[in-house]
């Protein structure tokens, strides 16, 4: 694809991911809720949030692994969204996506050889001797020597390892968006840090457009150009990291970011803002604005009309009451 | 003699059909009362093993191979299973990662809560109820009556975890022991959790053993600190000398290698290799063949966990000595 560097590659509008309650009917688990944002070529969106927020549903919704509901979804100048499952092969050529766990998402029974050339199987290199030479070359841009993995199974390698292995099936394709849904979450540090890195090489190399979904922020503010916020089913903020670091806007985010703790006991003595209670359900997700429940600083507006996410400086979008 | 708990050279190993696994190698620490002790390392380096085999409860294949356990002076080693089982949940409790697996889904919250407190402490079971509807609220769990009616299932991650905490507590005991209990958690829930034990820490004068993986945790919240590597202690310190001047190359390595919130670099600093595991330990020095600044004598040699200067640590190599030999191989 001829997408240069910093224009759009990815559109979503206004994208619903609802699923139905078994039983109930006209009732829906609200799990992606009218999102809204622009993907430019080789940067990288990172997506926080905890556990139920959407972002991973997001995510499968953006590869249409999931039914959407309503919305609009633009890739690479086609829109997706009403594609048929035949249309759809061809595009997933260009989006791919790696899981957190490396260790379910390889066949055991499969030598990694055969786990990296098949992508190249099912869209049509017939050419054995083409398919080998490619899939070697791609475990060597991993990290890893082709000679000594291509005939070994799954189980004899680390998590670190299993993850390259991952990297390498979902890159061989050449696609130019890779979601990458908490992908390092499951490695242990020192492991982290070279996965993180080989990530960053591959995406300039490669000229790669990442998502980037993860629940860790230090390392959502390493790889990321750009950040966005979510909770229960909302991108609440979108900014370019430094300002979403520096300047955080919703109160979500601020007090998202003052609960974690920072790798210094000097930090010991920082405060913190509390948030009270738990996520609420995205059943029945609360009136109005959906953080209201839970905000400091809630207005009676808040608990009846739903904030609208605009542009409150160049770029940095936040959906709040309190900033507009 | 102020230790609550005092573990001397701790060796435990596995009999696999693969053969004998070492897991934890001559560890030795102590807990004093009111102390939180965090012990952090990777996965695989046998700080559960080690936090386990306090309680007695490892696997059938586990053998101490050698050292003992001394919890108020008594050698837990020594204890019958039936003297073991007075201990477990009065003396010293535990809590886990995952709060879905420990809990019973058949039995009510409150029943669970109780048990333990009708084993060792009270025969009324209405009395042990309500105490258990109070440890709820102590956990601050809303609506403390209701929860102790429902089911496991029907909470939140983080509301498990308060059950749990609630459950190791009721008996007030003088040690609890933490296995990566905020791992399975969000941040924002993580640090409710984290506060919580802080509370029982100062008001309980509760002594804490913390096993975790992640760094922030324990610079937030821990009093002494060691750090394992391949089932052997590497390094022990406070928060202040682990984190602004550490002694061992990993320790240092491992700092180095954690993207931070208020830094922002451009490249990570990477230690090389994987996690050894415990079958395939080469000799010598376990960080060695990862190590930037290992020699042919951290190859053969293992180095011992030496007093040196009012650190703790084990390499044949001080900082400055490193630092002299240029560091050659670094990055």
């Amino acid at each position: 694809m001829s997408i240069k560097r910093g224009e759009s590659i990815l559109k979503v509008r206004d994208l619903k991911t609802y699923y139905p309650i078994h039983g109930v009917k006209k009732r829906y688990v609200h799990a992606v809720d009218s999102v809204s944002f622009d993907l430019n070529s080789q940067e990288t969106l990172g997506l926080v949030g905890e556990s139920g927020c959407g972002k991973s549903t997001l995510a499968r919704s953006i590869m249409r692994i999931e039914e959407i509901h309503d919305g609009n979804i633009v890739f690479q100048g086609a829109d997706i969204t009403h594609m048929s499952k035949r249309e759809l092969r061809t595009i997933r050529k260009d989006m791919q996506i790696i899981f957190q766990d490396p260790y379910s998402s390889l066949n055991p029974r499969m030598c990694i050889g055969d786990i990296v050339e098949e992508p190249l199987l099912v869209h049509g290199v017939s050419s054995a001797t083409k398919r080998r030479e490619m899939a070697k070359k791609m475990i060597e841009r991993v990290g890893l020597s082709p000679d000594y993995v291509y005939r070994r199974y799954p189980h004899e390698f680390s998590g670190g390892q299993r993850q390259r292995i991952c990297i390498a099936r979902s890159l061989i394709l050449m696609p130019s968006l890779l979601i990458c849904d908490e992908a390092v979450s499951a490695l242990d540090v020192s492991i982290q840090s070279q996965i993180l890195n080989l990530l960053i090489q591959l995406q300039k190399e490669m000229k790669l457009t990442y998502i980037f979904i993860s629940h860790a922020m230090n390392v959502i503010r390493h790889i990321s150009h750009r950040v966005g916020v979510m909770y229960l089913g909302k991108i609440v903020e979108l900014a370019d990291t430094d300002e979403l670091f520096n300047a955080p806007s919703h109160p979500y985010t601020i007090a998202l970011l003052s609960a974690i703790p920072a790798p210094d006991p000097s930090d010991r003595e920082r405060d913190h803002i509390p948030l009270e209670g738990e996520l609420p359900s995205p059943q029945n997700p609360p009136t109005g604005c959906r953080f209201h429940t839970r905000c400091p600083y809630v207005m009676e507006k808040c608990k009846t009309e739903d904030p609208s996410f605009s542009e409150i400086k160049p770029g940095h979008f936040c959906a709040c009451h309190l900033r507009q | 003699m102020d230790a609550l708990l005092e573990v001397n050279d701790l060796t435990i190993q596995f009999r696999t059909p693969e053969g004998v696994i070492t897991a934890v190698e001559g560890v030795g620490f102590r807990v004093r009362k009111g102390e939180l002790l965090c012990v952090v390392g990777e996965s695989g380096c046998g700080k559960s093993v080690t936090a386990l085999s306090i309680l007695r409860l490892l696997a059938d294949n586990a053998l101490y191979v050698s050292g003992d356990i001394q919890f108020e002076g008594q050698n837990l080693l020594e204890l019958s299973e039936k003297e073991m089982r007075e201990i477990r949940g009065s003396d010293i409790s535990m809590i886990f990662q995952e709060p879905m697996t420990s809990l019973n889904p058949v039995h009510t919250i409150g029943k669970q809560i109780s048990e333990a407190y009708l084993l060792h402490i009270e025969k009324d079971k209405k009395k042990a109820w309500d105490k258990s509807i109070e440890m709820l609220k102590m956990v601050g769990v809303p609506d403390a009556e209701r929860v102790a009616k429902s089911f496991p299932h029907q909470l939140s991650g983080g509301m498990r975890q308060r059950v749990m905490i609630a459950t190791a507590m009721i008996c007030q005991p003088k040690l609890l022991i933490a296995d990566e209990p905020t791992t399975a958690l969000d941040v924002t829930i993580q640090a409710q959790i984290l506060d919580i034990l802080s509370d029982l820490q100062e008001k309980n004068d509760l002594a804490i053993m913390f096993i975790t993986h992640d760094l922030a945790i324990v610079a937030k919240i821990a009093d002494y600190i060691i750090v394992m590597y391949a089932g052997k202690i590497v390094e022990e310190g406070t928060p202040e000398a682990i984190f602004f001047e550490p002694m061992h190359p990993y320790t240092e390595g491992l700092l180095k290698c954690i993207p931070r919130v208020d830094q922002k670099v451009d490249e990570l600093f990477v230690i090389a290799g994987n996690v050894p595991n415990p079958s395939t330990y080469a000799s010598g020095c376990r960080f060695h063949d990862r190590c930037p600044y290992a020699t042919e004598l951290c190859e053969k040699e293992m180095p011992a966990l030496e007093l040196r200067d009012g650190r703790k640590y084990a390499c044949h190599f001080t900082p400055a000595d490193r630092k002299i030999r240029g560091g050659a191989h670094v990055d």
